[in-house]
């Protein structure tokens, strides 16, 4: 973890304890620290703002609410990832016009990354982000979810199964099963050369 | 440096090594120097370690979704939801030792003093553009300004009489002391704006509390500013009498002037804006502040130049027609983005 991530962790420590004594002040500053995160990370499960809206102000009333009865996580902005996914995916399951047949736990919801908004440099950069995405895209949606929170979030093992309500081992297997296909897909689709030319050609990496 | 576990490194192994993933995403001279040394002995791993980094850094470029523009709102939807939920009717006493938010990122921690309260405040807060009149358990009146909001208890039963600012407000305190000399602790009243408390008798001032800094205009009355932290009693109170004015910053008072007419501090109230002196930087602000505009100055606009004398006006669109032909700018207006340019 970065230092400016510790720091966050040891302020949102501060700001949950006093928030949970009542001190409104606290409330409305976690709200403004983890809005833009939890409507980050909400969006790729569901590009219905309205939905995702939805499950923020439910997470932060039932928040507020329950103040005195709730624990003290280890990570509060984990914790809030948690309660959003829980409450979006229920709330996506919901609203979709299909009835699940699946058994519990292997729910199917969509993630999705996106490289709409870049300002692309160039034609070469342009084509390697669509080859990234359409690899990623290939990979089923938990398998996608954890890749997304271990190299874009930086969480470790241990958060990630917080999170996504699995144990650790089964984050681990999870990761691996999900990057081995990454590999086979890569070497098929000759991106390693691509890639590897790139890096040749200026020299570092 | 121990590279012999790297050397036969797939793509695979490389994107789930912690060290790795740790060099890429958040480098240090000591992994550069590692993951360098590593390519300098072994250069065949090049294309291979590129790939994967690249892969990494390359993900890491993918779309973000903030929402900024909808926060306001969504936070809106939200206090609205619990103050129309039911009161709830058990009382919660604890003993506090009071934490406080002064900015952003740092804290300030309250002095140990434990009283008993009830453990849900009130909040009223305003959106861009909105004024709204409270009254408080005293009867005291508080106006917000736009994009302001204020913390307080249901009840002032015991203990001081206490509020919490962000932003913009006009305060008419009542006084309830009998005896001037001998304050009841239930007889003061306090705001508090970042890290500074303002203690007050029964008097008319406005309290301007936004970004780094705090502005104290004094209409008629007296009253108390003091430093919340008690480590700068090297610092004495400032007692302040009507027309004064003060503007604190950080952790020190950075301008103390007496005012002609305090009254046109709080000419906000009617929906009124009023500017003496100020630079295009200062009223982009206040109209960013307590109306949501975005003020886009153009390359050849400079936010230093100022509009001499008072601008007394009624309405964002007079202001801006005052700035147009005062300055000659061409000021263009697009539901919430005004643009300035030469």
């Amino acid at each position: 973890m970065s230092q400016h991530a510790l720091n966050f962790d040891a302020e949102n420590a501060e700001l949950w304890s006093s928030f949970k004594t009542g001190d409104w002040q606290a409330y409305t500053e976690l709200y403004k620290r983890h809005f833009k995160l939890l409507n980050n990370y909400g969006y790729k499960f569901s590009q219905d703002v309205n939905l995702i809206e939805d499950a923020v102000h439910d997470l932060f009333v039932k928040l507020w609410t329950n103040k005195a009865n709730l624990s003290t996580p280890a990570s509060v902005k984990n914790y809030l990832y948690k309660a959003l996914r829980g409450d979006l995916l229920r709330k996506i399951e919901t609203h979709s016009k299909f009835v699940n047949l699946e058994e519990e736990g292997s729910v199917p919801f969509p993630f999705e990354i996106s490289f709409d908004q870049r300002m692309i440099a160039s034609e070469e950069e342009l084509s390697l982000q669509k080859k990234i995405k359409s690899v990623v895209d290939a990979l089923p949606a938990r398998q996608k979810e954890i890749i997304y929170l271990r190299f874009y979030e930086e969480l470790s093992y241990e958060e990630i199964a917080e999170i996504m309500g699995i144990t650790v081992s089964s984050s681990y297997k999870l990761l691996y099963k999900g990057i081995n296909s990454l590999q086979d897909t890569l070497k098929i689709s000759k991106m390693l050369l691509l890639m590897s030319i790139v890096g040749a050609l200026r020299g570092n990496f | 440096m121990d590279f012999s576990k790297y050397i036969t490194f797939e793509f695979v192994d490389f994107l789930t090594d912690d060290y790795f993933i740790s060099y890429v995403i958040n480098p240090s001279t000591a992994k550069d120097q590692f993951w360098n040394s590593f390519l300098n002995q072994y250069p065949e791993r090049k294309a291979i370690v590129s790939s994967a980094a690249d892969f990494i850094r390359r993900y890491r470029l993918q779309d973000r979704f903030d929402n900024q523009n909808q926060q306001e709102e969504v936070w809106n939807r939200i206090n609205n939801t619990l103050a129309s939920q039911a009161p709830v009717r058990k009382r919660l006493f604890t003993t506090a030792a009071y934490l406080r938010i002064a900015a952003m990122f740092f804290l300030v921690s309250s002095i140990g003093i434990g009283y008993w309260y009830y453990n849900i405040p009130l909040n009223v807060s305003t959106v861009y553009g909105e004024i709204k009149t409270v009254e408080l358990p005293d009867h005291s009146i508080v106006t917000l300004n736009g994009n302001s909001s204020i913390s307080y208890a249901r009840s002032w039963t015991k203990g001081p009489r206490e509020i919490w600012i962000q932003g913009e407000a006009l305060f008419k305190v009542r006084h309830i002391n009998i005896d001037t000399l001998h304050i009841l602790l239930e007889e003061r009243f306090i705001v508090h704006a970042r890290d500074l408390n303002i203690e007050v008798l029964g008097t008319t001032f406005n309290v301007k509390s936004r970004h780094e800094n705090t502005k104290i205009g004094l209409l008629s009355g007296k009253i108390r500013v003091d430093f919340a932290k008690q480590e700068n009693v090297k610092v004495k109170s400032l007692i302040m009498r009507p027309g004064d004015y003060v503007e604190h910053a950080v952790s020190a008072i950075t301008t103390r002037t007496k005012l002609a007419d305090a009254r046109k501090l709080s000419k906000w109230v009617n929906h009124h804006l009023f500017f003496k002196g100020a630079t295009l930087q200062e009223i982009s602000q206040t109209l960013r502040d307590d109306y949501g505009y975005q003020v886009n100055l153009g390359a050849d606009v400079s936010p230093a130049l100022k509009i001499e004398g008072e601008i007394n006006v009624s309405s964002v669109k007079e202001l801006l027609d005052v700035i147009s032909s005062t300055l000659h700018v061409s000021v263009k207006q697009d539901k919430k983005i005004i643009t300035i340019t030469n």
